[in-house]
């Protein structure tokens, strides 16, 4: 009596498992005939927007359980121990090989490529391959990780389908709400007479008005005082922002601006400073405090950044300088709309205030420690700070909103990018990891 | 509300002999070879040299290494370091580097000793370029001339001429920094090696040899050149490999070869590219001078100077006169014509200052009186105010866009790169902005595409994410050296003699 042994069924059920998986995520697969001596199939490299493929191929070994546990399994992970012979066939192979694990019962797949696991030594003579449950699962995510295989174990210079996963950049853009009415009122003083006349009456001088011509512009209601008393009696009206703020004048769009910077600056004069040499607001330091921090919560989580902070010496507790977040508003018109663009930068200062006499190399070195995701997590900041919640007792003459996380179906395995650094990139952004988020 | 749009263009091809294509310049010419490759002849390209007697010797050792190939660096990203393959008929140019025993020029140790020990600056470059310039010219001169001249700058001289805070790999100081940190955190300019480079380059361009600077630090592993001033930077000497790589593909370029071109579709209309940009005199008053950097899809490029820079009363950007414009852009169609036999169907000129109206008149006329219908004005700002970030370490990828709106996108030129699988760079990148002031091309896309290509056609460099395309890279370069080509001189046009 001929019979095929349960154990034939289950692994066919694997092979099939795995072929409809994979063809569900845009890759194609061919199970192998009859003569398999360890190797159950072949799937192709093939790009899923464009239909592509390139005679890139992956052979594919499958081990299926019914159900049950894996050897050592837990929750994180769990392993397989290989047979010497299966091993060298498999290591003798001119196409990386990848190993299969797949449970019928709750139809999970796992993956590693065999070539780069047992490129270690140790890992080649305990014959044991550990699988990681969340990095090896095979789903879309491991798209990117099949391609690498193929490019890693081919001869440089082979363009594997490119990475497509689906991610959300943020951008460094906040929409700018303002005033549909700007106060305008006549004046018979120049700019530095109307700044005197302000000091001599009041200690605090608002700066969110700009002078043009013989006329004083701002948001606020300039018949009160403190402008009350610079601008000629009975001038003032007000006109529509909009004539301003949709004009192609190119003059006309620069003094507009120059009237939201200023009225940005009156909004934060609190807890921020101007420094005019570098054109940005930076965190002011508390008298005689050494740092300053600031608790906000973030793109995902409750968080805090030391917004002001300072670096001692060797040898000596006093500190040498100190760094403050700043940034350079960019006011920008898109189609049709306003929009703050922010553009995070630091102010070094010896004092708390002054520019350090070695901003400049200050300045390299942060640049060049600085990654993607520290200066994201620095406009994380601004973007918490900038965009206020309602307040009943401030009527802000300026209001910033989000603008959503922009999808692009391209992005970027960070993880396995990551591995192939060679150490000092390593230690750089673990660094940029520690320094600045 | 607006909604932005993100898209992602994929790494343009480039062609190389055969009609092979590959993203990759490194890759595309060890494969096919360069683009201009016939089996017709076996060619060899004649190498002068002119250094001390051991910048010679270091060289000669160095190039003889190279004919046999350079070993990759021993790294987990084999498509960013590949190894060089050789310097011979079997390497990727598919020629042979040859130095002849009558073009190598030695300047004698008295010699280098004067300009070493001259006390005043100014003397020191003008002997240093002096000496370099006499040998060049007597290679010039001789019945089988070579057709590069190598100038193997001795450590001295490297010292005596600049003040160095960081160091520069050979003919391209300080590239990739220029490109990528803001003017703010940019390190202090070397003047003075700028100035040796940029005159010495003026002083021979009249002998029609394009000379190749190079440093010892490139061909000396044990090269050390001190630096007057203490040294922040990370910057690490590039591996020998990629040394070579961009060695060779210089020389190969320099000596009239084509390496590779851009991918056209067929159905494109022929187009030229023309930067247009301003560049101060030497007196060093604010007085600007304009030039125009004219490309095609061959990679022939084509420097001309034009007339004074006028300033905008408001915005301080320089501008030409409507006149300026007009005679710069004609000329530069000319050129092109003279080379091409007729005049391209569509002009892209790209600039990094906003076109000023009169100038835009300027440049309309020409176009008009060239019979060109289609024309695109690409103003790129130095730097972009919107920026992206991803949720990780690494940066958006090259490629990624973002439309603003109708006249406006960003570009990321540098970034991630999914063939590199790193991102290549120091610094968080900076995308492009490209704000179209007439755009008669309907396709934004096109206008990306061809600006991602244009970034790869820099043959000073075999790494393929250049950060600015060919048309604004070359402005900084042909600047440094048109400054002291002398009013009513016309300047030789062709590119190789600037890079």
């Amino acid at each position: 009596m001929k019979k095929l042994s349960e154990q034939q069924i289950i692994g066919e059920r694997g092979v099939h498992l795995l072929g409809g998986r994979l063809l569900s995520v845009g890759l194609s697969f061919q199970p192998n005939g009859p003569l398999d001596a360890g190797i159950d199939g072949f799937l192709e490299l093939r790009d899923p927007q464009s239909g592509e493929v390139r005679a890139q191929w992956i052979t594919a070994q499958v081990k299926t359980q019914k159900e049950g546990r894996f050897t050592e399994e837990t929750d994180e992970s769990f392993s397989y121990l290989c047979r010497q012979e299966d091993l060298d066939y498999w290591l003798g192979s001119n196409v990386p090989v990848v190993l299969f694990v797949a449970r019928l019962s709750d139809e999970r797949i796992f993956w590693k490529a065999l070539h780069n696991w047992f490129a270690d030594a140790d890992h080649r003579r305990r014959r044991k391959v550990v699988f990681d449950k969340t990095k090896d699962a095979l789903n879309e995510t491991a798209l990117p990780g099949l391609a690498a295989t193929v490019a890693s174990f081919s001869a440089p210079g082979r363009v594997v389908p490119s990475t497509r996963i689906a991610e959300a950049l943020n951008s460094n853009l906040l929409k700018v709400s303002f005033p549909a009415k700007t106060h305008v009122a006549e004046t018979s003083l120049s700019y530095s007479e109307v700044r005197e006349a302000l000091v001599e009456r009041y200690q605090s001088v608002p700066v969110d008005w700009i002078l043009r011509g013989k006329r004083i512009y701002s948001f606020r209601d300039i018949s009160m005082p403190p402008f009350r008393d610079v601008i000629e009696e009975g001038s003032e009206e007000t006109v529509d922002t909009v004539e301003w703020s949709e004009s192609d004048g190119d003059d006309t769009r620069r003094l507009f601006v120059e009237l939201l910077n200023k009225t940005l600056s009156e909004m934060v004069r609190e807890p921020l400073a101007y420094w005019r040499g570098g054109r940005y607001l930076f965190w002011k330091l508390g008298r005689g405090k050494r740092s300053r921090g600031y608790s906000y919560r973030s793109f995902e989580k409750n968080t805090s950044r030391d917004v002001v902070k300072s670096y001692k010496r060797k040898d000596d507790d006093k500190p040498s300088y100190f760094r403050h977040d700043a940034f350079h508003a960019n006011f920008v018109r898109l189609a049709g709309e306003w929009y703050l663009a922010v553009e995070p930068t630091y102010h070094f200062t010896s004092d708390g205030y002054h520019e350090s006499r070695y901003a400049s190399e200050r300045m390299s070195g942060i640049k060049r420690l600085e990654t993607n995701q520290s200066v994201r997590g620095h406009m994380g900041m601004w973007t918490a700070f900038l965009v206020r919640q309602p307040d009943l007792l401030r009527d802000d003459p300026l209001v910033f909103t989000t603008v959503p996380a922009l999808g692009l179906a391209f992005g970027v395995p960070d993880d396995l990018w990551r591995e192939n650094e060679d150490e000092d990139e390593k230690t750089r952004m673990e660094k940029a990891q520690l320094e600045l988020l | 509300m607006s909604s932005f749009d993100l898209s992602h263009l994929p790494e343009p091809l480039l062609e190389f002999a055969a009609n092979g294509r590959h993203i990759d310049v490194r890759f595309g010419l060890t494969d096919y070879g360069p683009v201009d490759f016939s089996t017709e002849r076996t060619k060899e390209i004649r190498l002068g040299i002119v250094g001390s007697s051991q910048t010679i010797g270091k060289l000669g050792e160095w190039l003889r290494r190279c004919e046999a190939g350079i070993p990759a660096k021993n790294s987990r990203q084999p498509n960013l370091f590949p190894g060089f393959p050789g310097s011979t008929i079997l390497g990727p140019f598919r020629c042979s580097f040859e130095v002849g025993s009558r073009h190598v020029r030695t300047l004698s140790q008295s010699l280098v000793s004067r300009i070493v020990t001259e006390k005043d600056d100014d003397t020191a470059v003008s002997l240093a370029v002096e000496a370099f310039t006499n040998e060049v010219k007597d290679l010039a001169e001789q019945d089988q001339p070579p057709q590069v001249v190598i100038c193997a700058l001795p450590v001295e001289i490297i010292e005596r001429v600049s003040n160095m805070r960081s160091q520069p790999p050979d003919d391209d100081p300080e590239e990739v920094a220029v490109n990528e940190i803001e003017p703010e955190d940019a390190p202090a300019v070397d003047r003075e090696i700028e100035n040796f480079r940029g005159a010495l380059k003026a002083a021979t361009l009249a002998l029609r040899i394009p000379i190749q600077i190079v440093w010892p630090t490139t061909y000396d592993n044990d090269a050390v050149v001190r630096k007057k001033l203490a040294e922040l930077s990370t910057r690490k000497v590039q591996d020998e490999a990629t040394r070579a790589w961009n060695f060779f593909c210089a020389l190969y370029y320099k000596a009239g070869g084509t390496p590779w071109r851009m991918v056209r579709d067929q159905r494109e209309y022929s187009a030229t590219f023309m930067g247009v940009s301003f560049f101060e005199g030497l007196d060093g008053t604010s007085l600007q001078t304009s030039s125009a950097q004219l490309f095609d899809e061959r990679g022939e490029g084509l420097i001309l100077k034009g007339g004074p820079g006028l300033k905008d009363k408001t915005d301080r950007q320089p501008y030409l006169s409507a006149l300026d414009a007009f005679s710069l852009t004609r000329t530069a169609l000319q050129s092109y014509k003279k080379e091409h036999g007729n005049y391209p169907a569509r002009l892209v000129v790209h600039k990094t200052s906003r076109f000023h109206p009169e100038e835009r008149e300027g440049f309309q006329k020409a176009i008009e009186q060239s019979e060109i219908e289609i024309a695109d004005f690409i103003w790129m700002p130095r730097r972009s105010p919107v920026r992206l970030f991803r949720n990780g370490v690494y940066p958006p990828l090259r490629g990624t866009a973002m439309r603003l709106d109708d006249a406006q996108t960003i570009l990321y030129t540098r970034g991630s790169v999914d063939f590199f699988r790193t991102y290549p760079g120091l610094y968080v990148p900076n995308p492009l902005v490209l704000h179209a002031q007439r755009r008669d091309t309907p396709d934004w896309n096109l206008l990306l595409k061809e600006t991602l290509a244009l970034t790869k056609m820099n043959w000073n460099g075999t790494q393929f994410d250049g950060a600015l395309p060919i048309t604004l890279k070359a402005a900084r370069q042909v600047g440094d050296i048109l400054k002291y080509v002398p009013d009513g001189v016309t300047p030789d046009p062709r590119y190789r003699f600037y890079m």
